[in-house]
């Protein structure tokens, strides 16, 4: 079941195109993290999700309901967070809360002094006073206490000093676990996310580059080093799977893009029979990087 | 509605400071024109002026300023929640459109419209205006209000952020300011009263209110940026007002300015609709001038005035030529004011027109063949006293808060201090009258300049008389009456030319 789901999902800003025919799907329940550069349209994706923009073409669904038509009843159920939304600055952060509450049938009341307690936010103090942290932690404060089913982060950590991106990270990771939430996050900061996201979908330029679990991303890539005993390596014909591809010496360093260890060793071994091959797990950081690379090589190569 | 409500209270609670400043630097100002007042012993005419001046040069500036803060204020209710852009807080919360646009216009009007209406009448109800004053007066700062309001409003959708307002408010701002000067006159004329001009060119001009109040709603729905608007505006005008432009006759902003008398002139059967059987020598230029009556007795103390009009000519060959006729100002009042005074028999009314051809006309021998004919708008006008103020130093005449005060008898005339209630278009006349006696003389009256503000108006006036000062013989229990005509009604006639003897210098 997916909460979220675009088909063909197209925006044009004049001559420039932000998005290209995306075709993603969010399935309920899960973390999903959007990745990519700056300007790569993850903000664009995230407001034609929550119709603050409309599509040049295609279509999405959230909530199994068309984006264009996101009325009252689903919003209700949205928690939205953007770095962009401009709050209502002269209100006090117990003014804001108490603005938001009538709004949402659901709003739990034990759930908000929870979370203010948690967040340590001080209440009597003006939005405009309080520190770029702190109001989007006053920003994620208002849109949780109605226990959305789906929270939309649109680039939360940017602007975020360490500390605060951790409390920011274990209050995401804290409301997450407290039931069946949907957190989508936009980031181009992927050492944050990465502690966060289930699913992982990476936008560049504006079109897909790919999307899937986490778990299953970081088990395909492996940063492959072979060291050869003697003689030269046979680098000619390397499968498709392998990016990268640099030899120094004795020395041959690839990405294995479809790492999957048997199959790796007995390909390693048809071209290095006598080298020891040693697989290393990457971070989503270094993954990211790879993909971006190989993106601006096909680009270049068009 | 709890809802609509809930976001009310929210904007109120936002907007009350600079509410409560405007409403009182407002109010504040009404209060201070409401103490003005010429003091006793003051004679110098100069002075006089220039003070009386500065007083209506600093209401002024407050009116603006009112004006200008109900619509920055009406604007930032809006941006408060943009409805453009995709920032604002309301778009990702269960806010519809239809809710917050309920909210916005109950709190804007409730606020901006409403409250000052009814302080401003609480205010002049202080100050002692009648019922019927007081209605006048709030009715107006009402329409005035919503005007602004909707205005500002419409404006403020449109707008990402209140640079992008402030430029579109001065744009409308501009666009009222050079109206006066791009429509026709005859579209001017219409400008009124609801209960005089009801034409084709009021609902025109009126039109942009309608719209700009679907655009409002429609922004709330929809959330177009103001480039679609702009696209839409654009060929609207496209479509509709080039050719009304085009057909806008500029050619008399400085005419050469020929007057004719045609005696003959008379008010035919509205049902009829003749043609004339004339023929008249506009002579040189392209501006003559008619003087007509109506040649139809009036109820007593009412008063035939023109209003606007319209008209062509016809050459031998039976080509037409549209003209522009316009109403020359200032003449035939005293006669008007003594024959709406006249006990019994009613008044005869009496109107000059000037006739503005509407191409430019080169003298050509055939223009003696040239008639005439138009349809006239009327104003019938109901003339009251509204007080007499006995003819001595400092005399007052006051009924509630309405005030005229005879401050001094000086060489230049008498010099009349009046305070009341704004009204619509009126027609004041003042007469010197002398029961024992028995005599009754126009006085003739120039305006030294005067002050309004929240429906309340202050003005100093100078009286005098065609001949020498007012001598003592005269002020001897004598009374300067002052008489007010209404506009009560308008109709239309039809009017002919019936003769073309001409006089150049324009004299009957």
């Amino acid at each position: 079941m997916n909460i979220i789901e675009t088909q063909d999902l197209t925006r044009r800003f004049g001559k420039t195109e932000a998005l290209h025919g995306l075709t993603l799907a969010v399935p309920t329940g899960s973390v999903f993290a959007l990745l990519g550069p700056n300007g790569a349209g993850k903000t664009t994706t995230l407001k034609l999700l929550m119709n603050l923009l409309s599509p040049t073409a295609g279509s999405a669904t959230v909530l199994g309901v068309d984006s264009r038509r996101l009325g009252e009843r689903e919003f209700a159920q949205i928690g939205y967070v953007s770095e962009g939304q401009q709050l209502p600055q002269w209100m006090t952060v117990r003014q804001l809360l108490d603005y938001c509450r009538p709004f949402y049938p659901t709003w739990d009341r034990g759930l908000e002094a929870t979370l203010l307690q948690q967040f340590q936010l001080p209440e009597s103090r003006k939005l405009s006073e309080l520190s770029r942290g702190m109001l989007m932690k006053a920003a994620l404060l208002s849109s949780l206490p109605y226990r959305p089913k789906l929270l939309v982060l649109d680039e939360p950590f940017s602007g975020l000093d360490p500390l605060v991106r951790d409390e920011f990270i274990r209050g995401v990771l804290e409301v997450s676990a407290l039931g069946e939430w949907t957190v989508v996050v936009s980031s181009h900061d992927i050492e944050e996310v990465e502690r966060l996201a289930d699913h992982i979908a990476m936008l560049e330029d504006g079109r897909l580059a790919l999307s899937e679990r986490t778990e299953a991303l970081q088990a395909r890539f492996r940063r492959i080093e072979v060291t050869q005993d003697e003689g030269g390596a046979v680098l000619a014909n390397v499968p498709p799977a392998w990016r990268e591809v640099e030899q120094a010496g004795r020395l041959v360093r690839f990405v294995d893009t479809a790492y999957e260890a048997a199959a790796t060793e007995r390909l390693c071994r048809e071209r290095f029979p006598s080298a020891a091959v040693v697989a290393q797990p990457m971070s989503l950081r270094e993954i990211f990087i790879v993909l971006a690379r190989q993106a601006r090589a096909k680009r270049a190569a068009a | 509605m709890t809802l609509v409500w809930h976001i009310v209270r929210k904007d109120f609670r936002r907007m009350a400071v600079p509410v409560v400043g405007w409403l009182g630097a407002v109010l504040a100002a009404t209060l201070w024109l409401r103490t003005r007042r010429v003091e006793p012993g003051v004679a110098d005419l100069g002075v006089l002026t220039n003070w009386i001046r500065s007083v209506g040069v600093l209401a002024n500036f407050v009116a603006w300023i009112a004006s200008a803060g109900a619509v920055m204020l009406g604007g930032q209710w809006i941006l408060e929640d943009r409805v453009t852009g995709s920032d604002s807080f309301w778009l990702t919360r269960p806010i519809s459109g239809r809710r917050l646009l309920a909210a916005k216009v109950i709190g804007a009007f409730s606020a901006l419209v409403i409250v000052p209406s009814l302080l401003l009448l609480v205010v002049l109800a202080a100050c002692g205006f009648s019922a019927g004053e007081l209605f006048g007066a709030v009715r107006t700062h009402l329409c005035l209000l919503s005007a602004l309001v909707l205005v500002a409003l419409a404006l403020a959708s449109l707008a990402e952020n209140l640079g992008e307002f402030l430029f579109a408010a001065l744009i409308a701002g501009g666009l009222v300011f050079a109206g006066p000067h791009a429509l026709p006159p005859a579209w001017l004329a219409v400008m009124g009263p609801s209960e005089v001009v009801l034409g084709r060119e009021a609902v025109i001009l009126l039109l942009p209110f309608p719209v700009l109040a679907a655009v409002l709603v429609d922004q709330f729905f929809t959330r177009r940026s103001w480039r679609w608007w702009t696209v839409l505006t654009l060929l609207a005008a496209a479509v509709c007002g080039v050719r009304l432009v085009w057909r806008w006759d500029l050619s008399g902003v400085a005419p050469d300015v020929v007057q004719a008398w045609l005696p003959e002139a008379k008010v035919a059967d509205p049902a009829a609709k003749p043609w004339p059987e004339v023929r008249f020598s506009p002579l040189a230029g392209d501006v003559t001038r008619i003087w007509g009556e109506t040649g139809a007795r009036l109820p007593d103390g009412t008063w035939l005035a023109p209003w606007s009009s319209e008209g062509g000519a016809r050459e031998a060959d039976g080509r037409k030529i549209d003209v522009r006729l316009n109403w020359a100002p200032g003449c035939g009042e005293e006669a008007a004011v003594q024959e709406a005074l006249a006990p019994a028999g009613g008044a005869v009314a009496r109107w000059p027109l000037l006739v503005t051809w509407r191409e430019p006309l080169e003298p050509r021998p055939e223009w003696r063949t040239v008639a005439f004919s138009g349809a006239m708008r009327l104003m019938r006008l109901r003339g009251a006293v509204l007080g007499e103020v006995p003819l001595r130093d400092n005399a007052v005449v006051a009924r509630g808060a309405r005030s005229l005060r005879l401050v001094a008898m000086l060489r230049e005339g008498l010099l009349i201090e009046e305070r009341e209630a704004l009204a619509g278009p009126t027609h004041d006349y003042y007469v010197l009258v002398n029961r024992a006696r028995g005599t009754a003389q126009p006085l003739q009256m120039r305006e030294l300049g005067g002050a309004s503000l929240s429906g309340l108006g202050y003005r100093l006036r100078l009286l005098s008389t065609d001949a020498a000062p007012v001598t003592a013989v005269e002020r001897d229990g004598a009374v300067v009456v002052k008489v007010r005509f209404t506009p009560e009604g308008r109709f239309t006639r039809w009017i002919t030319t019936t003769a073309a003897a001409s006089t150049p210098e324009g004299k009957p």
